[in-house]
């Protein structure tokens, strides 16, 4: 037998706070690719990887930053002294998750295999 | 020789009682051998003789079987699959609470659920005797001295009390409970159905020494030296209002070892004997075989003729199962193996020679031979009389979930299976009074334990349910009645209630008819019984999924998403740092964007000096260009380290 039944207007207000974070995160996704897609409708989307890849390379290097900062701030057509939203926020905050995923993963990973995860990955010697 | 039914049984009494019992009751034996047949399909169907030897075509008869008992059986069997609810009045002095009441209730249902396990349900297999043979026998005893795991008397007390706590715990239920072959148990008469019976059954020496051990089998015939299975024996259960006594038997049709002898005497202390016979419907001939009405019994006779009919219709269809030809030809012989040989054999499907004339004149020709088609009429009667024994046994088609004709309406069917199903009130009721029995029984074993009974629901899953504790003292105050309406189980008559209800409500509302108001179609037609609730939820479904709302709902979601993702192309050196101080962005990253905008020593950078990717590149190889846009920035090259 079903459980008792839940009242629509709950329901409802659990599925409008359920699918904001989902919209929020897709919005987010689809800004923060586009910094690392040329503006040609027909490209490829990049993979998880690649995304992956260039965030790190973003991070590593400040030239990268400096010249991607320009890149768009031109773009969007800032004038100077504005930070455009698009890069230092939603393409951070995306790169930032994913190196969160890929830490929370390789953790999982390293749980599965019985070792102590606790001290780390071993490093190669 | 009869006796008190409270006198405790010799030997010699159960022994004549058997032999009266196995003579009496021959009759009604012979009818469940004959039902038991036909829903087993072992019976004798009587075939033509198409083998005869005389016969110039000959064929192996065939058998065929509509298997209409079986169906039946098994269609009303489904049509009870679960317990009836039983619920308890009380019936001692002053008054209880109904919670009390609840609470026995509760108990009550856990121990037939508990002790009718999913795959070893008695209740299942006493259904099928009630169908089947009219009658339902069961054996419900308590079974407290025969638990295999209740602790020793060994050791100190207290030793033996923690271990006794421990297996209480664990929620034994102490009593048997186990369904009986009504083949084989009978009461001394139909007056003593409730006071005095016999049950009897085959064993070996094995499941003897099983059930009651070397020692109280010792002296009776048993012998150790050969195999298990070499000697039979016939066990014998008597039981009366005070005594269950265990015996061989050893008398007419007993057991070919043994000597015959009880084997042990139990003061069940029930009041009522533990074998129980709970009548099907009856008839009012009380004579042997036509009492208890098997759910067959008025068509047991017709069956017989639908599967002769049947093998009738099986066997000619035989005869013209293979095209058969017959060739008219100048020479016959060279067809045959020597041309000398008169004889012919026919064989179905292949071509017959035969001599066109005497003088060898006529014309050579082939064709098929006529076979008459025989068999509609045949075929026709099997089928009325399958139709006939639908109607009799109440087992309709619709019963089956069968979708029925294209186009019959809803409330047709759901008619038609009402119908049907009140055709069973009889042996419905013969059902609840069987499970009454069963919780009355209950009660009673419960009694005799003497000792607050525990059960654990689910004890045999990871998370059993709270403990339920049963009083033997305060059931005694109760009496099992039936809980709730006992419905048939039939799924397709909520759907086509449903559906009727809908349809109802369509036709009043939009023929703007007086009534029958939704809230009262709701009522009568489903399971809804607050409608004016279900009113609200549905208006408020409406409201909810209306365009208005949807776009109303998309607009706010977009507005909440841009919101909370932040509008605008640029972003405020405020935020930023918000967003860092939250962890969300390394701090470092939002420094250098701050400091990115600002420029050096905060004059705002040239926009116009684009630093393309190549020349990215060209940095990295060294070559002698400013290394940051707006010259060198402390903060940036001491994270950096270029």
């Amino acid at each position: 037998m079903a459980g008792p039944r839940e009242d629509p207007l709950d329901a409802m207000t659990r599925a409008y706070h359920e699918a904001l974070p989902r919209i929020v995160g897709t919005l987010r996704q689809i800004r923060a690719e586009s910094i690392t897609r040329p503006a040609d409708p027909n490209a490829k989307p990049v993979t998880g990887q690649q995304f992956l890849d260039d965030y790190m390379a973003f991070k590593q290097d400040p030239l990268v930053r400096a010249s991607r900062f320009a890149q768009i701030a031109q773009q969007e057509g800032l004038t100077a002294g504005q930070i455009p939203r698009r890069l230092a926020v939603d393409y951070v905050l995306e790169g930032e998750r994913r190196i969160r995923e890929r830490e929370r993963a390789e953790f999982d990973r390293l749980l599965e295999e019985g070792n102590d995860a606790s001290t780390g990955p071993e490093t190669p010697d | 020789m009869t006796e008190e039914t409270k006198q405790q049984p010799t030997l010699g009494y159960i022994t004549e009682l058997y032999d009266y019992i196995t003579n009496h009751w021959a009759g009604q034996t012979s009818l469940d051998n004959d039902l038991q047949s036909q829903i087993f399909g072992e019976h004798v169907v009587p075939v033509p003789d198409t083998k005869n030897r005389k016969r110039y075509r000959r064929l192996t008869p065939e058998k065929m079987l509509s298997n209409e008992a079986g169906r039946v059986v098994e269609q009303l069997c489904a049509l009870y699959p679960y317990p009836s609810t039983i619920g308890v009045q009380y019936t001692g002095a002053g008054r209880k609470s109904p919670s009390r009441a609840d609470k026995v209730e509760i108990g009550l249902n856990e121990i037939i659920d508990q002790l009718n396990p999913p795959l070893d349900s008695p209740l299942e297999r006493d259904r099928f005797n009630m169908i089947a043979y009219g009658r339902t026998t069961r054996f419900m005893a308590y079974g407290g001295h025969y638990w295999n795991d209740f602790p020793e008397l060994t050791g100190s007390l207290d030793d033996w009390n923690e271990r006794y706590a421990e297996w209480q715990r664990m929620g034994p239920i102490p009593i048997i409970w186990r369904d009986l072959s009504p083949m084989s148990t009978f009461p001394a008469s139909y007056s003593r159905v409730k006071e005095e019976l016999l049950t009897w059954q085959e064993v070996s020496a094995f499941e003897l020494i099983d059930m009651f051990g070397r020692d109280e089998l010792s002296g009776l015939g048993i012998d150790d030296k050969l195999p298990f299975g070499s000697q039979d024996f016939t066990l014998g259960i008597f039981a009366n209002r005070d005594w269950l006594t265990y015996c061989l038997l050893s008398s007419v049709g007993g057991g070919s070892g043994g000597v015959g002898g009880i084997i042990r005497t139990v003061e069940h202390g029930l009041g009522t004997p533990p074998i129980r016979l709970i009548p099907g419907p009856t008839s009012s001939r009380k004579e042997v075989g036509k009492y208890w009405l098997s759910q067959l019994f008025y068509v047991k006779e017709m069956l017989k003729q639908i599967d002769r009919r049947l093998s009738e219709a099986a066997t000619a269809s035989k005869f013209d199962a293979l095209p058969w030809m017959k060739a008219t030809l100048q020479d016959a012989s060279e067809y045959q193996q020597g041309s000398a040989s008169n004889d012919m054999d026919f064989l179905e499907g292949d071509v017959t020679p035969l001599k066109a004339s005497l003088e060898g004149q006529g014309a050579e020709d082939i064709g098929p031979v006529f076979q008459p088609q025989f068999g509609e009429k045949t075929l026709a009667l099997a089928q009325w009389a399958l139709a006939r024994s639908e109607r009799i046994t109440g087992a309709v088609e619709a019963l089956e979930g069968t979708y029925g004709p294209p186009g019959q309406p809803a409330w047709a069917r759901a008619y038609a299976v009402e119908q049907a199903a009140k055709t069973k009130a009889r042996l419905t009721s013969s059902i609840v009074a069987s499970d009454l029995d069963c919780a009355d029984m209950i009660i009673r074993c419960l009694g005799v334990h003497g000792e607050k009974v525990t059960l654990r629901p689910g004890s045999d899953t990871r998370k059993p349910g709270p403990e339920i504790i049963i009083d033997p003292e305060e059931l005694a105050d109760y009496k099992p009645v039936l809980g709730a309406k006992f419905k048939l189980s039939l799924p397709q008559n909520r759907r086509a209630d449903y559906d009727l209800a809908i349809s109802m409500q369509e036709r009043v509302i939009n023929g703007n008819l007086i009534g029958p108001s939704p809230d009262r179609i709701l009522e009568e037609f489903t399971d809804i019984e607050q409608p004016m609730e279900e009113f609200t939820r549905t208006m408020t479904w409406r409201f909810l999924t209306g365009p208005q709302m949807q776009t109303y709902m998309n607009a706010q979601l977009l507005k909440d998403a841009d919101a909370e993702i932040g509008t605008g192309k640029a972003v405020e050196p405020e935020e930023l740092m918000r967003l860092a101080q939250q962890g969300r962005i390394p701090i470092e990253l939002a420094q250098e964007f701050i400091a990115l905008a600002r420029g050096v020593n905060g004059a705002a950078p040239d926009r116009n000096r684009h630093i393309a990717p190549e020349t990215v590149g060209a940095l990295h190889a060294g070559a002698p260009l400013e290394s940051g846009p707006g010259g060198p920035n402390p903060e940036v090259s001491a994270e950096g380290g270029y």
